[in-house]
């Protein structure tokens, strides 16, 4: 019945909505939303290291860490089998 | 641009020791398409002979590369460089004879080299005496990384040793 009645009165040409401003949250508001969800995770950094049931991590500080590699391959100072034209040198 | 001829000719260059050893780039692996020579200072580096490791100080590092199809010598060590169009060819002593006395004078020379035949050099005259460093089997460089400093390290899983002087046996 209410139902019925406020989806009639939308179709007046006298109906004006109750809220005419688009809701967006405040910059400030925005950032203390930030600084309070930082400040939860923070301190309880656990609840935001989900593990699957075959222990991998997803997301939480356990699973962003990236170690740089110990050691960097260089280079072999062997000859390559080529083709190329070979010209031999003088003293 | 035309090919060189003689050893003299070659454009045999001072490079970084980084750059020089193929190690500029971040990879787990070690290139075995690498073509790069020339020479370049190390105030220290460290030879591996599989595990054993060996401190180099004050060196002067000589990148070079074995002739994959090179002559099997007792004593020497066919070279190739690699130079556009052509591939140029020259035996190690003859190099070594012609480029050591235009070079700067270190404590130690280390050739950065395969020896694919695992030949027993004799120490170069031009060395004057200071050690001259060689591999035997493949040599490759690596990087390691430490929290206060890289170490550069040239593996030669077979050994290696330092070129021996015709009254002297070699060093192990």
């Amino acid at each position: 019945m209410l139902m019925g009645s406020m989806l009639a009165s939308m179709m007046m040409p006298s109906y004006v909505p109750m809220y005419t401003q688009p809701y967006t949250t405040s910059a400030a508001r925005h950032g203390e939303l930030h600084r309070q969800r930082s400040s939860y995770r923070a301190q309880y950094p656990d609840r935001f290291a989900k593990k699957s049931a075959t222990g991998r991590s997803y997301g939480g500080s356990s699973g962003t860490k990236r170690t740089p590699p110990r050691s960097r391959g260089g280079s072999r100072f062997g000859g390559r089998a080529s083709a190329t034209p070979r010209v031999v040198l003088v003293a | 641009m035309t090919s060189p001829r003689a050893l003299a000719d070659l454009p045999f260059a001072r490079r970084p020791p980084l750059e020089l050893l193929g190690l500029t780039e971040d990879r787990a692996t070690v290139d075995t398409t690498y073509a790069g020579f020339g020479w370049t200072l190390v105030d220290r580096l460290w030879l591996d002979a599989g595990g054993a490791l060996t401190r180099v100080d004050d060196a002067l590092v000589l990148a070079l590369h074995a002739a994959d199809d090179g002559a099997a010598l007792a004593d020497d060590v066919e070279l190739e460089f690699e130079l556009g169009e052509v591939r140029a060819i020259a035996p190690l002593s003859a190099f070594l004879a012609r480029w050591l006395p235009r070079l700067p004078t270190t404590s130690s020379v280390v050739l950065a080299l395969c020896n694919p035949h695992h030949a027993r050099l004799p120490a170069p005259a031009a060395a004057a005496g200071r050690p001259v460093w060689y591999g035997r089997g493949p040599v490759d460089s690596w990087l390691d990384h430490a929290p206060d400093h890289d170490r550069l390290r040239l593996v030669a899983a077979a050994g290696w040793h330092q070129a021996h002087t015709p009254t002297c046996p070699e060093a192990p």
